[in-house]
């Protein structure tokens, strides 16, 4: 994902007022948001969550370290924005994954077929931020979510006597990711 | 006809098929061909998908021959209908040998197969379902007809079914199988022991 392409200056903390130049914002909705920031302030937000994301210009961002973590900050407005526009991005690419996965398993019935397709493999890929989608679709059209799930959380909430039971294992994950926060 | 047929069957012609089922996820092919249809039945090696207690979680040839064993089917010649026996038929990847698809002869030779997440169909020939989707029938088993079933139907068939489409569950699947060699978790024994799963 290019943070320039959505908008994103690459150097936050150099930020000089809340009137920054948004030179590639060409949606709507984004204007809007961008016109909405009032105040500027700073919050930490995990490294990981930014490495996820591959941004670029790493070395222009500003550091910390807090509480034992590496702490990468970034404008808090700015934050919720980029959260906002990077959700809808990893939304539309989930959805595009799922798609070309349907499309090529239409009749398939082998479970490894299924689960070693390149875009299955891709969801995995895209790790624990694709639980709550993973989740959702789970939720709206039961299918063969579960080795996703179990490889990016490591866990499985099925019990033994469930196994197979396409149904219940649904369930077990739906109350699994309620608990979890993730529903 | 289901749209997805012709693209993914191009061997089976429209006048040779007919779907009896509405779609649903809740089974695949070797469940239905097994006589089941509420579990996922696949051999994963990680055991997250439902397979026979005590059968081998082999992808292969040979492990689909040993779990159908289990279940009182025996390797045979000829995909013709037999009377007195009913009979599977296992599909595999020609290049690697992997087991894609299960079907089930019901009737006079007419077979029954879940495509699938898709519906079940019953068609006349197996070569109609090998192309790239399946590949090709590697192997036929039968077993003696079970007591009590019609000579013109299977064992699922007579179990509550509407339209087709079948309510046997695992559990229900001790009660069709004659008495003959079955796996167990510590080996084999003389009465079924796949009705001992889920």
């Amino acid at each position: 994902m290019n943070i320039r392409r959505l908008g994103v200056h690459p150097c936050p903390l150099f930020f000089p007022s809340p009137k920054i130049e948004w030179p590639e914002l060409d949606s709507p909705l984004l204007d809007l948001l961008a016109s909405q920031l009032d105040e500027m302030y700073w919050v930490g937000y995990s490294t990981n969550w930014l490495n996820a994301r591959d941004l670029e210009n790493r070395d222009m961002r500003g550091h910390s370290h807090e509480q034992g973590k590496d702490v990468e900050w970034v404008p808090r407005s700015r934050q919720q924005f980029q959260r906002t526009t990077i959700d809808a991005e990893l939304e539309r690419e989930f959805r595009n994954l799922v798609e070309q996965w349907c499309h090529d398993n239409l009749v398939t019935s082998s479970i490894t077929q299924l689960v070693m397709h390149p875009a299955y493999l891709r969801i995995i890929g895209m790790g624990r931020d694709v639980i709550p989608l993973l989740l959702r679709e789970l939720q709206q059209n039961p299918n063969h979510w579960f080795y996703a799930l179990n490889a990016i959380t490591g866990e499985n909430p099925v019990k033994p006597e469930d196994v197979g039971n396409i149904r219940k294992m649904s369930e077990a994950w739906l109350q699994w990711g309620k608990d979890k926060g993730h529903l | 006809m289901a749209s997805y047929t012709e693209a993914c069957f191009p061997n089976l012609k429209p006048n040779e098929y007919q779907i009896i089922s509405d779609r649903t996820i809740e089974y695949n092919c070797v469940a239905w061909a097994a006589g089941n249809s509420d579990h996922w039945w696949w051999p994963d090696n990680q055991s997250i998908y439902y397979w026979p207690e005590g059968a081998p979680r082999l992808e292969t040839v040979n492990g689909f021959v040993e779990t159908f064993r289990g279940l009182g089917y025996e390797p045979c010649d000829s995909d013709q209908y037999e009377p007195g026996f009913e009979k599977v038929a296992l599909y595999a990847d020609e290049a690697t040998g992997a087991p894609k698809h299960m079907a089930r002869q019901v009737e006079s030779g007419i077979w029954t197969s879940k495509l699938g997440p898709q519906h079940d169909i019953e068609h006349r020939t197996l070569s109609g379902l090998e192309g790239d989707e399946y590949g090709k029938v590697v192997l036929i088993m039968r077993r003696p007809h079970i007591q009590g079933v019609s000579q013109n139907g299977s064992s699922l068939l007579r179990v509550g079914t509407t339209g087709g489409s079948a309510s046997q569950s695992v559990s229900d699947l001790s009660l069709s199988y004659p008495s003959r060699r079955y796996y167990t978790a510590t080996g084999r024994t003389s009465r079924p022991a796949y009705g001992l799963g889920p």
